[in-house]
């Protein structure tokens, strides 16, 4: 039998540059909008968010681009005791998901299958993200391929430019 | 090869914001070293539940594990919390956060159990149910290319006393999760921080 008819059907994989994963620790004393103050006050984007209250108040992770690392730490000093850093990091995203619960059971269990960590996730309506080990991606990838199918001719991309708001 | 373009705008754009009422925010405590056992009992769950994901999203609890939420359409009907609540309260550390007309929704007869919960044992930990919960939702342009969104976003509700439970943003969409009955003053504290397209009526 076809392989591919047993895989789950998706229409891409995208991967990101490198990533720095900012960690709020919970019940730091420092707030999620303090934190998000000094990184703007400074231009960094943080490209994905996730962060909730069941510690209290929200507490969670943001990914910023690698470049920005240095002046992330110089903009967060001010709450340098509340956050850490992970690194380095990159971000999967699979889309769309269609809500399908079993897609994301089934990429989660590869993932672990392969030993990949997960160190965060966050989904849109359209596309699930997941941060991985950027130096392990390709791995992360071919773990993923195993249960999913990709329309043909297509292959995972990676970012080839940036928009960069000054 | 550098190409560079100017965008200002006095407040920040967005595609239009939306509110969906009646949700139902499932959490679990999931170790690092169980990812695999999570994503199959994830894909057992998917194939016998009743309710539909509206959002996943998970962040590191402790040195060892994620915290993982699962935002569902309605309370799945099939999942027989009670039981388990009774059976595995003290054991399992499950938490049920719920308002009045939740707990009287959940008083009905006890349901056939076709999803176990009980199925987490030695694979995860920490569960909470939160139901109902309201999410308010928007995109907008380059959102994940630009600084400031999520700050302002959060910083708008803050400013009116708007209580969050979660944010979730990935590419240009950002995702926020309060309480039963905050979804309208979170659009108002929004609809003030932000720019929304106009109607055509």
């Amino acid at each position: 039998m076809d392989s591919s008819l047993s895989k789950l059907p998706i229409g891409g994989l995208k991967l990101s540059s490198e990533l720095v994963q900012i960690r709020l620790i919970p019940n730091s004393g420092f707030s999620v909008t303090e934190m998000f103050r000094l990184l703007a006050d400074h231009r960094i984007n943080v490209t994905m968010v996730s962060m909730d209250a069941t510690d209290g108040e929200l507490t969670g992770i943001g990914c910023i681009f690698a470049e920005d690392r240095v002046l992330a730490e110089a903009a967060l000093q001010p709450i340098a005791a509340a956050v850490d850093m992970l690194s380095p990091v990159g971000a999967l995203s699979i889309f769309p998901h269609q809500a399908r619960l079993l897609l994301i059971g089934k990429i989660l269990s590869a993932l672990g299958q392969d030993g990949l960590p997960v160190y965060g996730m966050a989904s849109s309506h359209s596309a699930l993200t997941l941060t991985t080990d950027y130096r392990r991606l390709d791995d992360a990838v071919s773990a993923v391929c195993r249960i999913v199918s990709l329309p043909e001719n297509h292959a995972p991309f990676r970012p080839e430019f940036r928009v960069k708001q000054f | 090869m550098e190409t560079f373009a100017v965008y200002w705008e006095p407040i920040i754009k967005t595609y239009g914001i939306a509110e969906r009422t009646g949700l139902c925010l499932v959490t679990l405590d999931l170790p690092f070293n169980r990812i695999s056992d999570g994503g199959e009992w994830l894909t057992r769950f998917a194939s016998r539940f009743d309710a539909s994901l509206v959002l996943i999203f998970s962040r590191p609890a402790s040195p060892k594990g994620l915290r993982l939420h699962l935002l569902l359409d309605r309370f799945p009907e099939k999942i027989e919390l009670e039981n388990v609540e009774t059976k595995n309260n003290k054991a399992h550390n499950i938490e049920r956060v719920e308002t009045a007309d939740a707990i009287e929704k959940n008083a009905r007869p006890a349901q056939p159990l076709d999803v176990h919960l009980s199925a987490f044992d030695g694979v995860c930990s920490g569960l909470r149910v939160n139901n109902p919960v309201e999410l308010v939702y928007f995109q907008g342009p380059h959102y994940g290319d630009r600084y400031g969104i999520a700050g302002a976003a959060v910083s708008a509700l803050a400013q009116h006393d708007v209580p969050l439970l979660a944010v979730v943003c990935t590419g240009a969409s950002v995702y926020l999760i309060m309480p039963k009955g905050m979804a309208s003053a979170a659009l108002n504290a929004l609809g003030n921080a932000f720019s929304t397209p106009e109607v055509a009526t």
